[in-house]
């Protein structure tokens, strides 16, 4: 009964994650974010890197995407990228940094 | 009197025209590299060739930063572009007595001024190149304007990033990141107007003239240093770097370049601080051989630009001091000192609004030591009653792009002194404000 109550939950918890978000974010990313971020830092994965971008906050790295900032060009230099598809992306690089 | 008369309209420019209206609206600056890499023209230039932080950074990695899915399509690889540059040069006054025509070449015409191609892009793997071989429709030759080819690479020692390359480069200053070193500075195309006559040697006396190798580093995002030694252009590879130009600086032996520079970026904002400065032996003009003169220059600049949406804000400021040491025109009577000093001093300002229309300012002064047998040549327009080298003036240009790829300037320069003296500069009744003038640049890149 445990183990079937259990099971359940699982199955739910995994129903309620949307499988696409993450899809979506990597794929953004692979399509206008990997140039650079493997090339320069903060690299995609590199904790330290991402360590000071956390503490601001993911609407603040946002922000910063949509702006631009530093090397950052403005929407990652495409004025035509959804500012839910860069959230997507934001999300996606973040996940890898705190993994 | 300004007499834009329209003259002539060469055949160039009936191609330039046709270009630009067969050319799509989509192109991007250096129109290669925005294909290599996916990205729009405001990425790497706040307007062409003025580099952003993002533009410095794909330059450090050796112009060879690639979108992944750009990989694949053999056509988005290629990495040629095309410039055209028409322009119409008007001086105030031409009519000094004994001037020549050939002292004010294609006065009031509408010329092309430059057309040719760039290599711009991925060479291999961590390697790149921005080259331009082109037609200089002033002097009527075609040459390696400019070439940069380089390799990259980092690392993260302490988790710092140290970003380390090298250069293959025809002119000193080509290979910096800033715009406040003369080769990258506004601004950027000369008009066939007349010159100053005095220049130190680091600003663009040896473009295109001597090959040179070097190594960069830029640490931490903080610290960029670079270090070159250059060679005449005469044979071998420096030839080949700078083929068809005519060598008239010869460097003797290998000229060192150095460069030092602090930079720190903030929210839409990024300023740099540097130092610059090459040594070179000369030969005499027309010599090749036997006793040169030694130029040292040291020059310090600094650079700040305010990247907004729609507001975008750069100031440089760039000074040189050269001294010059005439060991063989001393001895041959071709300078009156042993050793003169030269300096420059350019300050320039420039703003756009949504990377349309723009403004940019600039003054210039020239200040250097009395040298009758240097500067006094007797010559009208050229020459300096005075001895002296001292001008000094300043120049507005409006710009207007009505797409990325076309920029259009008007650009007035006007004169307080110049070669010495403000009036009758010349010994010839010329005064410095006769060498005002108007210039019309279109600069399209497809």
């Amino acid at each position: 009964m445990r183990t079937l109550r259990n099971t359940s939950l699982a199955l739910l918890a995994l129903l309620a994650a949307d499988p696409t978000a993450a899809t979506e974010g990597e794929r953004i990313y692979a399509q206008s974010c990997a140039m650079c971020h493997q090339a320069m830092p903060p690299r995609l994965g590199d904790k330290k890197a991402w360590e000071p971008l956390l503490r601001q906050g993911e609407d603040a790295v946002v922000a910063a995407v949509i702006k631009g900032k530093g090397a950052m060009p403005p929407k990652a230099g495409n004025p035509a990228l959804p500012e839910a598809e860069i959230k997507a992306a934001v999300d996606y690089m973040i996940d890898q940094a705190k993994k | 009197m300004y007499r834009w008369a329209l003259k002539k309209t060469p055949l160039g420019t009936g191609v330039a025209l046709l270009a630009l209206l067969l050319a799509p609206q989509s192109l991007l600056a250096v129109p290669s590299m925005g294909r290599q890499t996916g990205l729009t023209c405001a990425s790497c230039h706040t307007v062409y060739p003025e580099l952003t932080p993002f533009g410095r950074q794909y330059k450090l990695r050796g112009f060879s930063m690639t979108a992944p899915q750009r990989e694949k399509s053999i056509l988005t690889r290629l990495p040629i572009s095309g410039l055209l540059q028409s322009s119409i040069t008007s001086t105030a006054d031409t009519g000094t007595v004994g001037a020549r025509s050939s002292d004010f070449p294609r006065n009031d015409d509408l010329i092309l001024q430059a057309a040719g191609v760039y290599y711009g892009g991925k060479i291999l793997g961590n390697s790149g190149a921005l080259a331009q071989f082109s037609y200089d429709g002033i002097d009527a030759r075609w040459l390696m304007e400019m070439f940069d080819a380089r390799y990259a690479s980092s690392l993260t020692p302490a988790g710092r990033e140290l970003v380390y390359g090298l250069t293959l480069s025809n002119t000193p200053t080509l290979t910096d990141i800033y715009n406040s070193t003369p080769r990258w500075a506004f601004p950027y195309v000369e008009s066939a107007a007349v010159q100053p006559t005095a220049a130190p040697l680091l600003d663009l006396q040896l473009a295109a003239q001597v090959g040179g190798v070097g190594a960069y580093l830029m640490w931490n995002n903080l610290v960029y240093a670079e270090a070159a030694f250059y060679k005449a252009g005469r044979r071998g590879l420096a030839r080949a770097l700078t083929a068809g130009a005519e060598i008239e600086n010869v460097v003797d032996d290998f000229a060192p370049y150095w460069r030092l520079a602090l930079q720190h970026e903030w929210d839409s904002h990024s300023l740099s601080v540097g130092t610059y400065g090459m040594v070179a032996d000369l030969f005499p003009e027309g010599r090749t051989g036997g006793p040169s003169n030694r130029f040292r220059d040291l020059a310090f600049d600094a650079q700040y630009q305010y990247i907004g949406q729609d507001h975008i804000f750069s100031a440089q400021a760039n000074y040189i001091h050269e001294r010059q040491d005439w060991t063989a025109g001393f001895a041959e009577g071709e300078a009156s000192n042993r050793s003169d000093t030269l300096q420059t001093l350019k300050a320039n300002l420039h703003y756009y609004f949504r990377r349309t229309y723009g403004l940019g300012v600039q003054y210039f002064l020239t200040r250097g030591d009395r040298d009758k047998l240097r500067y006094d040549t007797g010559e009208p327009v050229f020459g300096s009653i005075t001895g002296r080298p001292d001008t000094d003036g300043w120049l507005a240009e409006l710009n207007y792009l009505p797409v990325s790829h076309l920029k259009l300037a008007l650009r007035y320069t006007g004169y307080t002194r110049f070669n010495g003296a403000s009036n009758d500069y010349d010994g010839f009744g010329r005064n410095a404000g006769d060498n005002n003038s108007l210039f019309f640049l279109a600069w399209l890149l497809f």
